[in-house]
């Protein structure tokens, strides 16, 4: 009886609980010298098809690229870049993708799918980017959106919505992303004045790495 | 000799700039030299000389000084202290994510619009940021402003105070401006609101002549709208209204009467930037008028005025330059790098072509001479070409010719012998080091 | 036996000494003040003026050698922004504007990066960046070099 019971429990559990499955990001292809360390352990090379786990940083030296598939996404690492991956879950119509861009630039694209959430954060030491099924650069600061929608934020928590085509930055932690007119206004003016004007909020850097980000979830239609 | 030791100057400072390693310091040299071509020809060059140094003080302190010496043919020592400022900015940790800022002393000023205030002010401004929204109180003054740099012209003694030499400081103003911007709120357009008030400080003992002026005092209420409509289009929009109190002449008896007066613009920003960079700009500002004023500052004649009388709005760099009130300015500019293809220095160039249609919403006086006669709304048309080129970081230089052509025929706005065709062309360069 | 230990020490102590982007790198991002040795070491090989597999006392040595006017070679951190724009100009043969064709050094280095993009904020000379600032903006002088060719 208490056999049958138990068996009974499991069975209910496979069938009812959501299966959460971990997933890990795959070397699709590389170029030059790049290399990951499974949280404090020592520097391995990578090889095409070579799996990393969660918690694990992968950093790429001078002319040298990957690229990873992390199953819902993909993201290209440029050169001198170090990332590490936070965050890879699967849960039947969710997707938790958070990354960590310790330096450097990614591109990404971040798949979509009818009835498919994808919470996808790209932290770097200064801003956040959160996206939903999109395409774009990021260096830390600077987000550069290629295709869809991105949602850049500082660390305050201010925000700006990135469409395609579009830029933002946000050059201290704390300061507001500036509007995507800024950022295409700066490579279209040319200023004959040479005057040097301060910024109007300081680099609280140091503060600013006690916070938290923000993170966004998206239902995908 | 004289000439020597004034260009010791900014060599000393730089010197002991890069002694003292914790301060920064640098400077810029501006030159203007302009023609103006109306009925006779007038040359003008404004020499200046800006010197600054800042320092940090930890992660969360600032300060600058920043002073300048300006000479021109008709001011040959003009000395103005243009920013002395010391700010803090504190993020509250943990997660309350929270900025909290303030800034003392000389600095600039302006709000969200640039067409009520525009101006450097002596005071204290507290910001606070949160995920929302950014926001900051202002309060201050003019009264310590010198008279010549500053552009806060609203009465008659103002205006007269502007062409007294023996005049020092500047018109005196009590200035207080909160302002709320809520970053991307929707659609990625941002909102701001805000709320600004003059209070005129002038003293009674100056105002005893009520044919030469009283006191202004207005309040302004604004909102704003603007952001992205598609990736390369952007628009802009703001309103004002404003009420206050001024001086008016009514059946020959000076009272005060009530201003019930507003603004408002709105614009579009196109940057098909695959063309060359260009970016194609619309715009077009409003500020209501009063037919019954017969002067234009306090020349209200029949109560409840409801001109315009912004504190500073922003400069215009035009050949005609009116001050804002009973005007409506339609804009139109086209500007790109035609040399962008060569690459390097070829992004370095600008061209930008601009038209402006200057109107008046009322058969009242705008603040140039005009034909009190005329019941014409059309005041005149300007078309500016500038070229801009920044060769170096350190080295700026632009081109800048225009035309106006004014509505001088019979019945115009204006009198052939108030204003006929005006041509300038301006040269600048400016330096830094 | 001592002596064949002494032979694999001579060969081996070199390559235990010698450096690695990647290691450099890791090491600059734990850096809240970055070290000089480590940011020369990663402008002279992204500039390819150094092999990779030299040490960071190596790259010192060519700062030495290199002979810039106020130009500080000595290791340790901080690392400042003056010091560090000087060395990339000078290592990218980067032109700058008129004042540091006239006086190059620091101050007007830190003018020409912040002009160009590379860095952003404050341009006081001593400014002290952190492992990742010297990083990212390698990264932004390389992206530049990129787009050139």
């Amino acid at each position: 009886m208490v056999k049958r019971l138990i068996i009974s429990i499991f069975i209910f559990a496979a069938v009812c609980l959501p299966a959460v499955t971990q997933d890990t990001a795959r070397v699709k292809e590389f170029s030059g010298k790049v290399q990951f360390k499974e949280g404090s352990g020592g520097w391995q090379s990578i090889e095409k098809g070579t799996t990393i786990s969660l918690g694990s940083t992968i950093a790429t030296s001078f002319n040298s690229t990957a690229l990873l598939d992390l199953g819902s996404s993909e993201l290209f690492i440029k050169a001198l870049t170090s990332m590490t991956i936070e965050n890879l879950m699967r849960e039947e119509n969710k997707v938790t993708t958070s990354l960590k861009l310790n330096v450097g630039r990614v591109s990404a694209k971040v798949k979509t799918g009818e009835g498919l959430t994808h919470d996808f954060k790209l932290q770097s030491s200064y801003t956040t980017a959160a996206v939903r099924g999109t395409e774009f650069d990021f260096d830390g600061v600077r987000i550069i959106t290629k295709d869809g929608v991105v949602t850049f934020y500082n660390k305050i928590g201010q925000k700006r919505t990135v469409l395609q085509g579009q830029q933002s930055t946000a050059v201290t932690a704390t300061e507001t992303p500036v509007s995507t007119e800024v950022a295409t206004e700066q490579t279209t003016v040319v200023e004959p004045d040479t005057t040097e004007e301060p910024a109007e909020t300081p680099d609280l850097a140091t503060v600013a790495e006690t916070i938290e980000a923000p993170s966004v979830t998206i239902a995908i239609q | 000799m004289k000439a020597n030791r004034l260009f010791l100057i900014p060599f000393l400072f730089l010197c002991a700039v890069m002694a003292l390693p914790a301060l920064d310091g640098g400077g810029t040299i501006d030159n203007l030299s302009a023609l103006d071509i109306e009925t006779q020809t007038g040359f003008r060059q404004i020499d200046r000389l800006t010197l600054w140094a800042d320092t940090s003080i930890g992660e969360s302190f600032y300060t600058r000084v920043q002073g300048s010496y300006t000479f021109s043919l008709n001011k040959p020592y003009l000395f103005d202290l243009e920013r002395l400022l010391f700010r803090g900015s504190f993020l509250l940790g943990g997660n309350s994510r929270l900025l909290l800022g303030f800034t003392a002393g000389r600095f600039f000023v302006e709000d969200f619009s640039g067409q009520v205030l525009s101006h450097t002010l002596d005071g204290i401004r507290v910001n606070l940021d949160i995920p929302l929204f950014k926001s900051s109180l202002f309060f201050g003054s003019s009264a310590l402003l010198f008279n010549d740099p500053s552009r806060i012209v609203m009465t008659r003694h103002d205006a007269a105070d502007k062409s007294d030499s023996a005049r020092i400081l500047a018109s005196p103003r009590l200035i207080g401006m909160v302002n709320l911007r809520f970053i991307d709120l929707f659609l990625q357009q941002d909102l701001s609101v805000s709320y600004l008030m003059q209070i005129d400080l002038r003293a009674d003992s100056e105002l005893t002549d009520q044919t030469a002026g009283g006191k202004l005092n207005s309040h302004y209420f604004g909102v704003g709208l603007g952001g992205a409509l598609i990736p390369d289009l952007f628009w802009d929009s703001f309103g004002y209204f404003s009420i206050g109190s001024t001086l008016a002449n009514i059946g020959g008896s000076y009272a005060y009467s009530t201003i019930l007066s507003w603004t408002a613009g709105a614009g579009i920003r196109w940057y098909p930037e695959k063309k060359l960079y260009s970016r194609l700009l619309f715009r077009g500002i409003f500020t209501s008028g009063d037919a019954d004023n017969a002067t234009f500052l306090e020349g209200n004649t029949f109560g409840n005025s409801t001109l315009f009388v912004p504190i500073a709005a922003r400069e215009m760099d035009t050949v005609f330059s009116p001050q804002s009130g009973n005007l409506i300015i339609a804009e139109l500019h086209y500007a790109l790098k035609p040399l962008a293809p060569l690459g390097g220095i070829g992004g370095q160039f600008q061209t930008e072509l601009m038209g402006y249609l200057f109107l008046r919403p009322t058969q009242g006086g705008i603040s140039e001479s005009y034909n009190t006669a005329s019941q014409s709304y059309y005041v005149g048309t300007e078309i500016d070409l500038a070229l801009r080129f920044r060769p170096a970081s350190d080295l700026g230089l632009s081109l800048t010719g225009g035309v106006f052509i004014p509505n001088n025929s019979s019945g115009g706005v204006f009198l052939s012998t108030q204003k006929s065709l005006t041509t300038s062309i301006k040269l600048s360069a400016s330096f830094s080091f | 036996m001592k002596k064949y230990m002494l032979i694999l020490l001579f060969i081996f102590v070199p390559f235990l000494l010698s450096a690695d982007p990647i290691t450099v790198m890791e090491s600059l991002l734990t850096e809240r003040e970055a070290d000089f040795g480590k940011a020369a070491y990663l402008v002279f090989t992204a500039a390819k003026l150094i092999p990779e597999d030299a040490t960071t006392e190596a790259a010192l040595e060519m700062l030495r050698e290199k002979g810039w006017k106020r130009m500080r070679t000595e290791p340790g951190p901080p690392t400042m922004l003056g010091d560090f724009s000087y060395m990339i100009m000078k290592s990218f043969n980067l032109s700058g504007g008129i004042m540091f064709s006239i006086i190059p050094g620091p101050r007007y280095s830190a003018r020409e990066m912040k002009f160009r993009g590379f860095t952003s904020g404050d341009t006081a000379v001593t400014r002290i960046l952190s492992g990742e600032d010297v990083v990212r903006i390698i990264g932004r002088v390389l992206e530049f070099q990129e787009a050139l060719q």
